[in-house]
C-alpha cells in the first residue's frame, strides 16, 4: 500500500489547501475499493503489480488533481473584450507614433545614408520594447481589476430591457470602461512620471552622433510630483471603488470633490510658480536653432502649458460644481443603477 | 493542427453525455451511495463514467446544494456517502420531464 499512499500524496501536491485532505481521503478509499474489486474479480491476492495497474488506469496524478480545480483566468471573460480593445488602441497609437518618427527622420534627413537601416532598426526595436512594456502594464492592471471587480456587478448575460433605451442617461450610472480607462491612465502616468521621466523629451538628430534629448518638463515641475502622485493614487483608489459599486453615491462624489480640489489648487500653484517647461530659448539655441525661432518655440510651449493648466482649473471647478449639484439636489434619489 | 475524425467524434460524444451525467447521478442518488458504488451502479446499467469525471461532479453538485454528503467509517475505511438534497429532489422530476421532451423533439428531428 506504500505505492498507493505515494500516489495519493502526489495528487495532493497539486491540489489547493482547502479541500486537499478531504479529496485525498476519498481518493484513497476509492483506490482501495478498486483494488478489492479487482482482486475479487481475478481471484488473485493483492500485489504490487495489481496496484500499479489500478494506478495506471486511474491516471497521471497531475491530471487527476486538475479535474478538481476550477478554471483559472488571468483576465476573465467579463473584462477580456475591454482588455483586447485597450490593447488594440495602444498598439495602434504606438505604431502610428513609430511611423511618424520614421517618416520625420526620413523627411528631415536625420535618417539617411549608410546609417539609415540601423536607425530604422533602432526605432523598431524601441517600438517592440514599448509594446512589450505596455502589454505587461495593461495585463497587470486588468489582472488586478479582474480580482477586485465582483462577479455580480458585471454579468455577461444580464436580463436586458429595451425600455432602458427610452430613458434619459442617469448621472449616477458608471459605465464599466470609465473607471477602467481612469485606472489605466493614472497607472501609466504614475509609472512614466516616477520611473521614466526622461521619455517626456524632445529629441534632436536622434540617429546621428549629434543626438540630444531636451526634457520637456523643468525641475520645478518635479517639485510637485508628490502631489501629482497623491492625486493619481487617489484616482486609482476611487475608480476601484466605483468598479466595485457600479454607481456613484455621495461618498464617491465626496472623494471625487477632494481629488478635484487638490488638482485645482495644484494647478493654481503651478500657474503662480516658476515655469514647468524645461525647454527654453537657450537650450534650443544651443542646438543651433535660430534665436528668433528658439524664442518663439519656447514661448509656444510655455503658453501651451499655461492654457492646459487653465483648462484643468476650469474643468476641475466644473466637475466639483456638478458633484455638489448631484449631492445636494439629487440627494433624495436612491442610487440603484448598475454598470451599463 | 486540426483534430482527427475520431477525436472530433469522441469530443462530440463527451459534449452529448455531459448534461446527461448530471441527470443520471442525481437520479441514482435518491438512495445514498459512495463514489465507487455509484460508478459500479451506473456501469451495471450501461452508463460508464470515469472517476475523474464523477468525483469533481459530486463536489460541484454538493456545492450547488443539489447533493448532501457525510463521512462514515466502514471497517477501517472512511467513505463519503452522497444523497440527493431536498432542493435536488425538487428539481429532479423537472429535469426528467425536460429530458424526455428533448428526446421526443430530437427523435422528430432525427427521423
Amino acid at each position: 500500500m506504500e505505492l498507493l499512499d505515494r500516489y495519493v500524496k502526489e495528487v495532493g501536491k497539486h491540489l489547493s489547501g482547502k479541500n486537499r485532505a478531504d479529496i485525498e481521503t476519498e481518493l484513497r478509499s476509492t483506490l482501495q475499493d478498486m483494488l478489492e474489486d479487482r482482486s475479487q474479480k481475478t481471484g488473485r491476492p493483492l500485489d504490487d503489480r495489481m496496484v500499479l495497474d489500478v494506478l495506471k488506469s486511474y491516471g497521471d496524478p497531475k491530471a487527476v488533481a486538475a479535474t478538481y480545480q476550477p478554471e483559472h483566468y488571468l483576465i476573465g471573460p467579463k473584462l477580456y473584450p475591454l482588455f483586447l480593445l485597450v490593447l488594440k488602441i495602444v498598439a495602434i497609437v504606438l505604431s502610428v507614433m513609430t511611423a511618424i518618427e520614421i517618416g520625420t527622420g526620413l523627411g528631415t534627413g536625420s535618417i539617411a545614408g549608410a546609417g539609415a537601416a540601423a536607425a530604422i532598426g533602432k526605432i523598431l526595436l524601441d517600438f517592440l520594447q514599448g509594446l512589450m512594456a505596455a502589454f505587461g502594464n495593461i495585463v497587470f492592471v486588468f489582472a488586478v481589476l479582474d480580482r477586485v471587480l465582483p462577479d455580480e456587478r458585471v454579468k455577461l448575460e444580464e436580463p436586458w430591457d429595451p425600455a432602458v433605451l427610452m430613458k434619459e442617461p442617469d448621472a449616477d450610472t458608471v459605465r464599466l470602461w470609465e473607471p477602467v480607462i481612469a485606472i489605466l491612465g493614472s497607472f501609466a502616468a504614475l509609472v512614466v512620471l516616477n520611473f521614466y521621466p526622461q521619455i517626456i523629451a524632445i529629441n534632436f538628430n536622434p540617429f546621428t552622433n549629434d543626438a540630444a534629448s531636451i526634457p520637456l518638463l523643468s525641475a520645478a515641475f518635479f517639485t510637485y510630483l508628490p502631489w501629482i502622485n497623491l492625486i493619481l493614487v487617489l484616482t486609482i483608489l476611487l475608480n476601484v471603488v466605483l468598479l466595485r459599486l457600479g454607481h456613484q453615491n455621495n461618498w464617491t462624489r465626496s472623494g471625487d470633490i477632494i481629488i478635484k480640489a487638490i488638482g485645482l489648487f495644484l494647478a493654481l500653484a503651478m500657474l503662480r510658480g516658476p515655469s514647468l517647461v524645461g525647454l527654453t530659448a537657450q537650450t534650443l539655441q544651443a542646438w543651433r536653432m535660430d534665436p528668433a525661432a528658439a524664442s518663439t518655440l519656447a514661448s509656444l510651449f510655455n503658453q501651451i502649458f499655461i492654457v492646459a493648466l487653465v483648462i484643468t482649473v476650469i474643468a476641475d471647478a466644473v466637475d466639483i460644481a456638478k458633484d455638489v449639484y448631484h449631492m445636494v439636489l439629487r440627494s433624495d434619489k436612491p442610487a440603484t443603477l448598475r454598470f451599463q | 493542427m486540426a483534430n482527427t475524425t475520431e477525436e472530433l467524434r469522441q469530443n462530440t460524444i463527451l459534449e452529448l453525455r455531459r448534461g446527461m451525467i448530471v441527470l443520471a447521478v442525481l437520479n441514482q442518488l435518491c438512495e445514498e451511495q459512495y463514489g465507487y458504488s455509484l460508478i459500479k451502479l451506473l456501469a451495471d446499467k450501461g452508463f460508464e463514467i470515469d472517476q475523474g469525471t464523477l468525483y469533481p461532479l459530486l463536489r460541484r453538485l454538493e456545492a450547488q446544494g443539489l447533493l448532501l454528503s457525510n463521512w462514515r467509517v466502514e471497517g477501517d475505511r472512511p467513505r463519503r456517502y452522497y444523497v440527493i438534497s431536498a432542493q435536488g429532489e425538487e428539481i429532479l422530476p423537472q429535469l426528467i420531464a425536460e429530458y424526455r421532451q428533448m428526446v421526443n423533439v430530437m427523435d422528430g428531428i432525427l427521423k
